[in-house]
């Protein structure tokens, strides 16, 4: 590539960098045995290395990188307990391997999914498990608005009607439904059809 | 922000109607989310109106030869969801006024009875984590549950539990890039070990058993008052001394330095 075509595409060089840092810290990250949690992605880093990976299918090793930076990040911010961090390990992995071995169309990112969901779930296993369950098992519903209210109103224990759908949205999730909807999404989607009747 | 007893009541007829059409193979083609859409803006949400649209499509949807016809020969599959959603509507009233009471009241008390099923099992229901299964993919992860399993096969000699911990220690492994945990490398090739003498080769497969032991490295033996197995197990049969060598020639194994 020419100077000049490097001048005009800062989107190629971004994703160069992007790209330079990630093999940086990955390869000192492997060096270190896989024990230096400081060449882990920050959230930044993270953001820009899985938007840069979008649609890429990630070698076995390098997945576990992405996995270990996600729970680096948000096991400070939610203040993730050991024990909780080792079963979301357990179930991203599980989820993202299963994401890339069959090439589901519509989980492109498995791993961006999954650091929404750690996000969204605060750090609850049991929350994003049965998250990931549902997305493996429909494949149908997956745009993050709805992704998002799910997780959050099971997170609330089913308890925040605010998060059920109303409108448009329901309207959209409703077009996309099908006979093989996971039992929290089914659930999910009957309590919206009710509480869409107290707003309408 | 609560639920009304109303609405509480509604959602159980919507859940009981929604695991109804899951199970039925007929309903497969029918976007029956859209469906209800339809029936709650129709019925405002009113409980019993609701439920007897429902208990409608149920009708419909369980069969005498004629019933199952009848809807067929009205429900395109390719239909766009909105019209099909009507179409079903319309021609389930045509079917129930045709089916006779006795067919109406066999199916209303199977309803009632499936309803206070699926309620109750709802009502118990709550997200769990998922199956060991899903739990046996670790990797540098190394969870506490599946060094207790490998302990317990350990301790107690059980050989399926010792296999089963040796599988999904291996199937983490091989998930996370061949690495494992410090503790869970520590304890698959301990049961590699316990397996290979206490179970393979006290059964006669001194074969397989000397390929699981040399399949533990080096760093397992070190450190560690080893008995003689290899040189034991030739001495009582020369042909399996020979098939020692042979695969010793052509195959890595550094439990040998430690076993012979």
């Amino acid at each position: 590539m020419s100077y000049k075509a490097e001048q005009t595409s800062p989107k190629v060089s971004n994703n160069n960098f992007t790209e330079y840092l990630h093999n940086y810290k990955f390869a000192k990250w492997v060096l270190s045995e896989y024990q230096d949690e400081e060449q882990l992605l920050s959230f930044r880093e993270l953001n820009n290395y899985l938007t840069f990976v979008e649609g890429k299918v990630l070698k076995s090793k390098n997945s576990l990188f992405i996995v270990k930076s996600i729970l680096y990040i948000y096991r400070k911010q939610l203040a993730i307990s050991n024990e909780d961090e080792q079963k979301l390990a357990i179930v991203i992995l599980s989820f993202v391997e299963k994401a890339q071995q069959e090439q589901l169309k519509k989980i492109s990112n498995p791993h961006a999914i999954a650091s929404n969901v750690v996000k969204w779930s605060t750090g609850d296993p049991s929350v994003a498990n049965t998250i990931f369950r549902a997305l493996l098992q429909s494949e149908t519903l997956i745009h993050s608005e709805y992704l998002k209210n799910l997780t959050l109103w099971l997170t609330s224990k089913e308890q925040d009607l605010s998060l059920l759908l109303t409108g448009k949205k329901l309207q959209l999730a409703l077009n996309k439904a099908n006979f093989n909807l996971s039992a929290i999404e089914s659930s999910f989607l009957v309590r919206s059809l009710v509480f869409n009747l107290r707003v309408s | 922000m609560v639920w009304t007893k109303e609405e509480q009541d509604l959602i159980a007829v919507l859940d009981s109607f929604v695991n109804r059409c899951a199970k039925s193979e007929k309903m497969r083609d029918v976007n029956y989310y859209f469906l209800l859409h339809k029936i709650l803006l129709s019925t405002k949400g009113e409980v019993a109106a609701t439920k007897k649209d429902c208990q409608t499509i149920i009708d419909a949807e369980t069969k005498t030869e004629e019933q199952e016809l009848f809807v067929k020969s009205h429900q395109p599959i390719n239909e766009k969801p909105i019209k099909l959603a009507n179409k079903l509507n319309h021609d389930a009233q045509n079917v129930k006024k045709r089916a006779s009471s006795k067919i109406k009241s066999f199916w209303a008390t199977l309803f009632i009875i499936f309803s206070l099923i699926v309620i109750f099992f709802s009502a118990k229901k709550s997200p769990n984590l998922s199956s060991n299964e899903t739990f046996s993919n670790v990797a540098t992860f190394c969870p506490t549950d599946l060094i207790e399993k490998a302990q317990k096969g350990i301790v107690n000699q059980d050989k399926v539990i010792l296999e089963q911990a040796i599988a999904s220690l291996q199937e983490l492994k091989q998930q996370q890039a061949n690495q494992l945990g410090v503790e869970c490398e520590q304890i698959l090739w301990q049961t590699q070990y316990v397996y290979a003498i206490n179970f393979l080769a006290s059964e006669g497969e001194r074969k397989p058993a000397v390929e699981v032991l040399c399949s533990i490295p080096a760093e397992y033996y070190q450190d560690k008052e080893m008995i003689p197995w290899f040189t034991r197990w030739s001495n009582a049969n020369s042909e399996f001394e020979r098939w020692l060598q042979q695969y010793q020639a052509t195959n890595s194994c550094s439990a040998a330095a430690f076993l012979q």
